[in-house]
Order: structure tokens, then sequence, then C-alpha cells
């Protein structure tokens, strides 16, 4: 059943084209304001050999502090905390699955607070104090978080337990004790295709006892 | 039965639990090896449309593009039933999409980013 009327018209179509702003465009036209304002960009960007530079996009050196080590790192000005970490500091724990801010997969802990690597400009996490899920444990003791998951089974493929983890961490930082939905609330964030869900949410739950000096 | 297990219904720590808990469990999207290539499909927006031409000479153009790859370079595989003769050929890249999202050509390239961008000078 063709309803013509409700087709939209060619130059409707080419309206709503025009607005679309592609996620790659957005990253480069915000880069260029963002380096401006923050960083020293490095003089005469000359492009490296092997990778055309799109226009508006800068390289920049800057520190990322992460895992309270410090890291100084040349970047382009379009390029995510995520793509940073896994692929110039090599912390490939933090994962990449959606890379457009719905799953929660790449969540870390900056300046105290959960945030999706994903969508963070590497360029405006300079000096930032960043923890990833490398941070968690400390030398050959697990955190209590990472123990709490093991116990409990809290994981299938392990593919979302990194941002599961940290996500937990920030929410258990505030609320040691949370109730059932509180933790769902609270890891709202965060997808598991394995649909871990249950177990994830009671070894939040253990983790929290643990936090709290129990089991 | 009245045996005691030692595994069934007991809580028994994965194998794996260290590496994937630790953030160190290597999957297959974590290794970057060097000189590697990023590829990219360029997909039908149609959900039926046969492709006339292909013009990738700018994609190709691009600096940091290696290869791209169009139905013609890529052999259709055959598909066998029981005899040796096959029965069918299934393209790979397709000469005629079948629905939204059917891969056309595929672009490789030294970072994604380069893949992505040369995918919309094709």
């Amino acid at each position: 059943m063709d309803d013509a009327s409700k087709k939209p018209s060619d130059e409707e179509k080419k309206k709503a084209a025009a607005l679309k702003v592609s996620r790659r465009d957005f990253l480069k036209s915000i880069a260029t304001t963002a380096v401006a304002a923050t960083v020293t960009t490095l003089p005469g960007t000359a492009p490296d050999a092997e990778a055309a530079m799109p226009s508006g996009v800068r390289e920049a050196l800057i520190t990322l502090n992460v895992n309270d080590k410090a890291y100084r790192v040349k970047v382009k000005s379009n390029w995510t905390l995520l793509d940073v970490l896994r692929r110039e500091l090599d912390l490939t724990g933090t994962k990449k699955a959606c890379d457009r801010g719905n799953c929660g997969a790449c969540t870390v802990i900056v300046d105290g607070k959960a945030l999706y690597a994903c969508s963070q400009l590497a360029i405006s996490m300079d000096r930032k104090k960043i923890m990833t899920v490398e941070g968690l444990r400390d030398g050959e003791k697990l955190h209590p978080i990472q123990k709490a998951f093991s116990e409990e089974g809290g994981y299938q493929c392990g593919f979302c337990t990194s941002g599961q983890m940290m996500a937990a961490k920030a929410l258990l930082d505030k609320n040691q004790n949370p109730t059932p939905d509180e933790v769902r609330k609270g890891m709202a964030g965060n997808l598991c295709r394995c649909a871990a869900y249950p177990k994830i949410i009671a070894s939040v739950i253990k983790a929290g006892s643990k936090l709290r000096g129990g089991a | 039965m009245s045996r005691e297990f030692n595994v069934v219904g007991k809580r028994v720590e994965r194998v794996d639990a260290y590496e994937r808990l630790t953030g160190e469990a290597k999957y297959a999207a974590d290794v970057y090896l060097p000189g590697m290539l990023y590829v990219k499909v360029l997909r039908s927006p149609y959900p039926h449309a046969r492709v006339v031409r292909i013009d990738a000479s700018k994609a190709l153009a691009l600096v940091g593009v290696k290869a791209v790859l169009t139905p013609d370079d890529v052999p259709e595989y055959p598909i066998h039933s029981r005899s040796s003769a096959p029965v069918a050929f299934m393209p790979v890249l397709a000469r005629t999409a079948r629905y939204v999202g059917d891969e056309i050509l595929a672009v490789a390239a030294v970072d994604e980013e380069t893949a992505t961008d040369a995918l919309d000078l094709v």
C-alpha cells in the first residue's frame, strides 16, 4: 500500500542530508577549535609520510596521566582518548565496541568521573588523571572489584567487563552499599551482549561488601 | 548416587579469569601489528541495485590507501554439493546488491581514518 504523499520529497531528503554531520567530520571540526584553546601545537604540521592529513587536523604533544604514570604522546587533534590508550599506549584493556557513546565498553575514570573514552578527544584529556582497567590491580594483587567479578562469575566473553568494572568502581566510590536497583541504575551505561547482567549485578554487590570490609 | 562432586555444583574459578579481569587478555581487536592495514567496506545504500560503474581513482590516489578491491578483483566462490563440480557460485563482492548493506567494494589503508575517508572518494 504505497502512499506517495508520505514519502519524503527529494528536496526534503536534501535538507535532511545537509543537517546530518558524520561523526568523523564532527570530531575534526571541534578538534581544530579545541587545539587552539588548550595545547601546544607542533609547529609546521608536516603530514607524516604514510597517511594524508585531513584538513583542520593538527598534531599536538600532550601528557596523559594514566594509572599514575605520565605518558608524553604526540597525537592528532581528532583522535579519541580510546584510540590513544589502545594504539599509542598499548593499554588494550579498554575496549572499543561501538565507538559512538552507546555501549560503555570503553568506560574509564577521569578525575573521579566515569566517562566513555570513545567520546573524549585525546587533546582534551591533557594532564587529567585517568584510570583504566589496568590500574585496578595493585601489582600482583587484584582489586576487590576484580575478585568479586571472579567469584560471582560476572562475565562470559569478558569484552564488556573492563567497562563494567570501571563503572562499578565509579559507582562504589560514591555508594559502597548499593541495592540491586541502585546498581542497575548506576551501571545503566554499560551494555553486555552476553547478557551476563544478573551476575554482573551480583558481582558489584559483592564488591561493595568486600570494600566495606566483608568477604 | 550420593557421591560428592569436585567440580559439578561447585564454584570453580575460570582458567582465563585473570587475563580477562585484568585487561591483559588480547582479543582479536587488540592486536596491532607493524605495517598492518585497515579495511573498510563500501556497502550498498539500496536494497536492490545493479553496479553500473565503479570509479575508485580518487580513493586510490589518497595518501595511505594501499589497495581497492572491486567485484572484478575477487572471484566468486564455488558451492559444492555431492558432486565434484560446483552447483552454484557465491559472490563475495556484489555486482548486484541484494540488500541494504551488501558489500560492493573494499578499501585497505594504513589507518582506519584514511580507509573511511577513502570510501567517500569512490
